[in-house]
C-alpha cells in the first residue's frame, strides 16, 4: 500500500516537476535569507552577512539535483540521459552524420561479406566460385 | 565549545521528525532548532536537509503548506501527520536499542 502511494505521489510530482522544482528553489532561497537576517542580527554588515548564508549553505544548485533526485523516477533519468545524447549530436551534426554513415555501412559491408562467403560452399561451379572469391576480397577490404 | 560534529548517519530522519512534534516549521526554523536543542553540536548541512524533507514527504510522513512568516514572507512549512508520528516512534525505539547495545559493549571491562 505504501508502495502504490509513493508511486502516485512520485507521479503527481513528475506531472508537476517545473513548478516542484520552482518551490524548492524559492524554499532555499528563502533559507538562505533567514540565514542573512540571522548574521545581520549577530553585527555583520549587510553583504558580508549574505556572503556568509550563502557560504554555508553551500552548493545551492546541487542541493537543488539532489532533492530533485530523491523523488524522481529512474526513466525520468533515462529520458534526461537521451536527451542529452540528442542535443550532442545536434550540436555537432558532422560527427552525428559520420557515426549514423558509419555504423550502417560498416554492418551493410559485412553483411555482403558474409553473404558473398558463404554462397560459394553451397556453389559447385568453380568459375562463379572463383568470382565470388574475388568478389569477397573486394567487400572485406572495404569493411 | 565542543567541535560541531556530523549527524550520526541514519538520525536526520528521527531527528527532523521530533523537530515536527512540537510546531510546523519551516526548513530553516527545523535546521536552527536542532542547532539550539543541541546546543551548537549538531549542525544540519541544508545539503542533506531538503533531500531529507523531500525523501520524508515522499514517504508519507509529512505534509507541506505554503504559509507567511512572522517577516511576512512564503515558507514551505512542513507538518507531522500520522504516519510520521508512528514512524519517529518506531525509530526512537530502534535508536534506544541501539544506544543500549553500543552502551553494553563500551562498558565491558
Amino acid at each position: 500500500m505504501n508502495h502504490v502511494a509513493r508511486f502516485f505521489r512520485k507521479m503527481w510530482i513528475l506531472v508537476r516537476r517545473e513548478n516542484v522544482r520552482g518551490e524548492l528553489a524559492e524554499e532555499m532561497a528563502c533559507h538562505r535569507e533567514h540565514a542573512e537576517q540571522e548574521f545581520q542580527a549577530d553585527g555583520m554588515l549587510r553583504e558580508a552577512a549574505r556572503y556568509a548564508a550563502r557560504r554555508q549553505f553551500g552548493n545551492a544548485t546541487q542541493t537543488l539535483e539532489q532533492s530533485r533526485d530523491v523523488v524522481s523516477f529512474g526513466v525520468e533519468t533515462a529520458l534526461q540521459d537521451f536527451r542529452f545524447a540528442i542535443r550532442q549530436l545536434r550540436k555537432n551534426p558532422g560527427f552525428a552524420a559520420t557515426a549514423i554513415l558509419r555504423g550502417s555501412h560498416g554492418s551493410l559491408a559485412l553483411r555482403v561479406a558474409i553473404y558473398l562467403q558463404r554462397l560459394p560452399e553451397t556453389n559447385s561451379d568453380c568459375d562463379t566460385q572463383s568470382g565470388f572469391r574475388c568478389f569477397r576480397e573486394v567487400s572485406l577490404a572495404f569493411v | 565549545m565542543a567541535k560541531k560534529s556530523d549527524l550520526i548517519p541514519g538520525t536526520l530522519d528521527m531527528l527532523i521528525l521530533k523537530t515536527l512534534t512540537r510546531a510546523p516549521q519551516h526548513g530553516y526554523g527545523i535546521a536552527l532548532s536542532i542547532k539550539r536543542l543541541s546546543q551548537d553540536v549538531l549542525t544540519v548541512e541544508e545539503g542533506s536537509l531538503y533531500p531529507a524533507l523531500q525523501r520524508l514527504l515522499l514517504q508519507g510522513w509529512v505534509k507541506a503548506e505554503w504559509k507567511k512568516t512572522e517577516t511576512n514572507r512564503r515558507a514551505r512549512y512542513y507538518t507531522l501527520i500520522a504516519a510520521g508520528r508512528k514512524q519517529l516512534g518506531a525509530e526512537l525505539s530502534q535508536f534506544d536499542q541501539m544506544s543500549a547495545a553500543i552502551g553494553r559493549v563500551l562498558q565491558d571491562t
